[in-house]
């Protein structure tokens, strides 16, 4: 009769806990340092240089979660590696094994044993950092979130750790198998996409990451975020997908004690300690360093080539980086360096796909390249970050856009990176979907005769009246409350040629005054808020003798209790000797007005003096 | 005690147990014999509950092994290559064991402690090996085991403490009816410890039987026959080695009916020699090197 299950050891907890509490002790010391020590001074140095988060002190600790997301990571790792480490070494397998303890019962005990401590670390470290923060008259709450958070990312992390602790029989591939896993859908959808762009005309090899999500690591680190809100409240995003990942831990530790139960010890050692995965380690070995080493090479070797060169070295370094990947993964499997030329087929499998990937996308077999859409399909339109919504502008984008695709032969100059100018064309279509192109076209900054065709178009679709709109619209009321600074940089000659550089700060109805009287007058008329892909062009008349910055910030009224709130806009433009209104307040508000002429002719007077 | 059924175990396709069966009496001092690869360690290691069979049954008292606490907790198993924490001391072992074994004697513990003369506070790390194995031995004797299963136990143990380790494991064998079961390649040991054998070759058991049915099935003869007088003709000779006149030979057969087949050739001498297990085990385990199919009994 077999006795019954249980989850937990005390013996056995107390074994581990004796052997391994540097490890725990190590993270209470970094968090203590990372959280208690470190939170009063953060807070003490927003209230004393009255940074906007003065106004929520709150954020200032939650945004402590993303550093302490990290540090859960890699305590997690570590942890998991102890608690473990008798599936790695065959001999004290043996001994673990032999005990008179069921699988469940280990595995239970080794994850309770290696979390209890970390999470124990973490509520002291909560409870010691509300007793040093009393001055500030933090609410607890404030903390028992903190501490929320980072339990959710240990629970995460933890989880995950224990679901590579049970894949590998290699204490040494377990770090690197978790980092690589953590990471692995945002690094390959970055390789792909880089691959693509040399492929595909117009695909970007940037861009927002769709598979972010699956990486948590990397999405703690980049889309985690906390911060205030406009109405002053504490907002923070990711929130929903971290207690995802929490649940995900919790999932994946299930999992891995599925996966221990079954697990044959005598794998102990080995990289892949699952039957079952080992043809799944070698596809993804060959697929992954298929698509890593190109892009490793273009970003080593700096490759600038294009046409069917470009497309020939890809296809090597596609078919050598699948090649190596399949036998290094045979290689660690094996354990032998004696591996080539076995498992052939699989190998003709992944080169076979990879050759069709290759093929797909280099002759444009899907219609990628082609695709415009009609400007009836189109919602709305940014170009390089200037959103459009006229119908007129929309048409001027596609318009745009086809010009790229019918000059192909003119702008795919190759390479696995932007070269030239860079003209990114995102469409929010009717059906809700979003199609993006990004092309780049070579500019010479000497010449304006010769101005590429497509850039031109580009260039009037900047200037067009919602374009130059849209770049003086502030985001604030025009009243001077508001304003926080306002300057003009003038850079000037006098009837003797000597040349100097003024600033003049304007007072906030000094600024009020020029920005509605000068800048949105002259942008009325279209003299202002203009752009310039080169500065060598007719129109772009003194571009650089005379600025003016402009800022604005809402800060919260205190004073009424009223909730705190936080908005600020910062502007800047050039002002152009066409900028009437700009230049009429200016001559006659200040004493510079005068003295404000053509740079050519700034130039001239000072080469002749000089 | 222990019926194993047609165990089967590959390791990536490597057949190491290949329809192994074998059973080992209550109160059995069960020798497990065979060249390196023959299996011994893998068997050991179910026996242990440390690995799974492919297929087969292993049972012990006729409850499996793998997975069952209980029938775990009233066996002792030192492995080959002894493993402990670096960093614990007997005694921390000690209390591990006490706590995970019901039957763990504390008085015993302390009785042997005479025996062995090793301080329990010695950290494991700074134990010889011999030191270790002793160690091993000591937590494992605490532990008052139905089942001892040994893997080499006494590699690395100085003769004298040998002597001393099996004369403990034999007394408790006599007073408690403990089973042991122990894999050596040091045949002349366990000629004087073991009621049983049995030969693993190439994952599979050649033969088993206990001591006693072994030896009577092979004999060896010193004989000078007169020079016009030859052997009989149906005799099963295994080894045949001839100096001057006098002949060596290893027969298959009981000792008494092939003495007096060969007295019939009126021999000018004859003289019936005792095999050792040495003896028995490099004929028999020959003959299977040499695909002599009919080593099989």
């Amino acid at each position: 009769m077999k006795s019954k299950t249980s989850f937990f050891n005390a013996p056995v907890c107390k074994n581990l806990l004796r052997r391994f509490w540097p490890v725990w002790t190590v993270y209470l010391i970094v968090l203590l340092l990372s959280f208690t020590f470190a939170m009063p001074q953060t807070l003490d140095w927003a209230l004393r240089y009255n940074t906007p988060q003065t106004q929520n002190l709150e954020v200032l600790v939650l945004q402590n979660t993303q550093a302490q997301a990290v540090l859960a990571a890699i305590a997690a790792v570590l942890t998991a590696m102890a608690m473990y480490s008798y599936l790695y070494n065959s001999r004290l397998c043996g001994m673990m094994n032999s005990l008179p303890l069921r699988r469940e019962t280990m595995f239970g005990t080794a994850y309770v044993t290696g979390l209890a401590p970390l999470l124990l670390a973490q509520l002291l470290a909560a409870l010691l950092t509300a007793l040093v923060c009393m001055e500030y008259k933090l609410p607890f709450v404030c903390f028992l979130k903190w501490l929320g958070i980072v339990v959710l990312s240990t629970v995460a992390f933890y989880g995950f750790a224990v679901f590579c602790a049970v894949l590998t029989g290699n204490i040494l591939v377990l770090p690197v198998l978790y980092v690589v896993l953590n990471l692995t859908a945002t690094v390959a959808e970055l390789c792909v996409r880089g691959v693509l762009f040399g492929l595909c005309y117009g695909s970007a090899a940037n861009g927002g990451s769709y598979l972010l999500f699956l990486s948590p690591l990397a999405y703690m680190v980049r889309a985690f975020s906390v911060y205030t809100g406009a109405s002053g409240e504490t907002v923070v995003t990711g929130l929903g997908m971290l207690a995802a990942y929490g649940v995900a831990g919790l999932l994946l530790t299930a999992a891995a004690l599925r996966i221990l139960r079954r697990r044959h010890m005598e794998c102990a050692g080995d990289v892949v300690a699952v039957p079952v995965l080992k043809p799944a380690f070698r596809y993804c070995m060959a697929f992954g360093t298929a698509f890593v080493l190109p892009v490793a090479i273009s970003e080593l070797l700096n490759l600038r080539l294009r046409g069917p060169a470009l497309a020939l070295v890809l296809l090597a370094m596609l078919l050598l980086g699948a090649f190596l990947g399949w036998y290094i993964a045979e290689m660690l499997i094996r354990r032998s360096l004696r591996v080539f030329f076995s498992r052939w087929k699989g190998l003709c499998a992944v080169l076979a796909v990879l050759l069709v990937f290759f093929c797909a996308a280099e002759f444009d077999l899907f219609g990628y390249e082609r695709r415009v859409p009609a400007p009836g399909e189109v919602k709305s339109v940014t170009v390089n970050r200037g959103d459009f919504l006229e119908r007129e502008n929309i048409e001027a984008a596609v318009a745009l856009h086809r010009s790229f695709v019918e000059h192909k032969s003119l702008h795919d100059n190759g390479g696995l990176r932007f070269q030239g100018f860079v003209i990114q064309i995102s469409y929010e279509l009717n059906n809700g979907r979003h199609m993006e192109r990004v092309y780049s076209v070579e500019v010479d900054p000497e010449s304006d005769a010769g101005m590429d065709e497509d850039l031109r178009r580009f260039q009037d679709l900047c200037n067009t009246r919602e374009a130059i709109d849209r770049r003086v619209a502030l985001s604030l009321p025009l009243e001077e409350k508001y304003v926080t600074e306002a300057t003009i940089f003038c850079s000037l000659a006098d009837g003797n040629g000597y040349r100097s550089d003024e600033t003049l700060r304007l007072t906030p109805a000094q600024a009020v005054s020029f920005y509605r009287d000068g800048i949105l007058a002259d942008a009325a008329e279209g003299k202002i808020g203009l752009y310039y892909v080169s500065e060598n062009q007719p129109g772009a008349l003194t571009p650089s003798n005379v600025q003016f910055s402009f800022g604005m910030e809402e800060l919260p009224d205190r004073q009424y209790g009223l909730p705190p709130a936080f908005a600020h806009d910062y502007r800047w433009f050039q002002i152009y000797m066409e900028s009437e209104h700009c230049l009429a307040w200016l001559k006659e508000n200040t004493a510079v007005g005068d003295w404000i002429c053509p740079a050519p002719e700034l130039e001239a007077r000072a080469a002749a003096v000089g | 005690m222990i019926q194993v059924r047609s165990l089967v175990k590959s390791f990536e396709g490597f057949r190491a147990l290949d329809d192994l069966s074998l059973t080992v009496p209550r109160g059995a001092v069960y020798g497990l014999v065979g060249p390196n690869g023959a299996g011994k360690s893998t068997l050991i290691r179910h026996l242990a509950g440390i690995y799974r069979q492919d297929s087969g049954e292993l049972l012990v008292d006729g409850e499996p092994v793998y997975e069952n606490p209980a029938v775990k907790s009233r066996m002792a198993y030192i492995p080959d290559d002894i493993f402990y924490y670096t960093q614990a001391s007997i005694r921390d072992l000690m209390h591990l064991y006490r706590e995970l074994y019901p039957g763990f004697d504390e008085a015993c513990f302390e009785r042997l402690g005479e025996l062995f003369r090793l301080a329990p506070s010695s950290s494991m790390r700074r134990l010889s090996k011999g030191q270790q194995k002793q160690a091993a031995f000591w937590l494992a004797l605490s532990l008052r085991p139905d089942l001892v299963v040994l893997d080499e136990p006494v590699d690395g143990l100085d003769p004298v403490m040998r002597r001393q380790v099996w004369g403990e494991l034999l007394s408790d064998v006599a007073e408690r009816g403990t089973t042991v079961l122990v894999s050596s390649h040091n045949l002349r040991e366990l000629e004087d410890v073991c009621d049983h054998v049995g030969i693993m070759h190439r994952g599979r058991m050649l033969l088993e039987r206990s001591l006693s049915e072994l030896q009577d099935n092979l004999v060896k003869v010193q004989l000078v026959l007169p020079e016009d007088r030859e052997l009989p003709a149906d005799l099963e000779i295994l080894h045949r080695s001839v100096t001057g006149r006098l002949q060596q030979l290893i027969l298959r057969g009981k000792a008494e009916e092939l003495t007096a087949r060969l007295a019939a050739a009126e021999p000018l001498f004859l003289d019936p020699l005792p095999l050792s297990l040495e003896e028995i085990f490099i004929y028999e385990l020959g003959g299977a090197d040499h695909e002599v199919k009919d080593i099989l009994l």
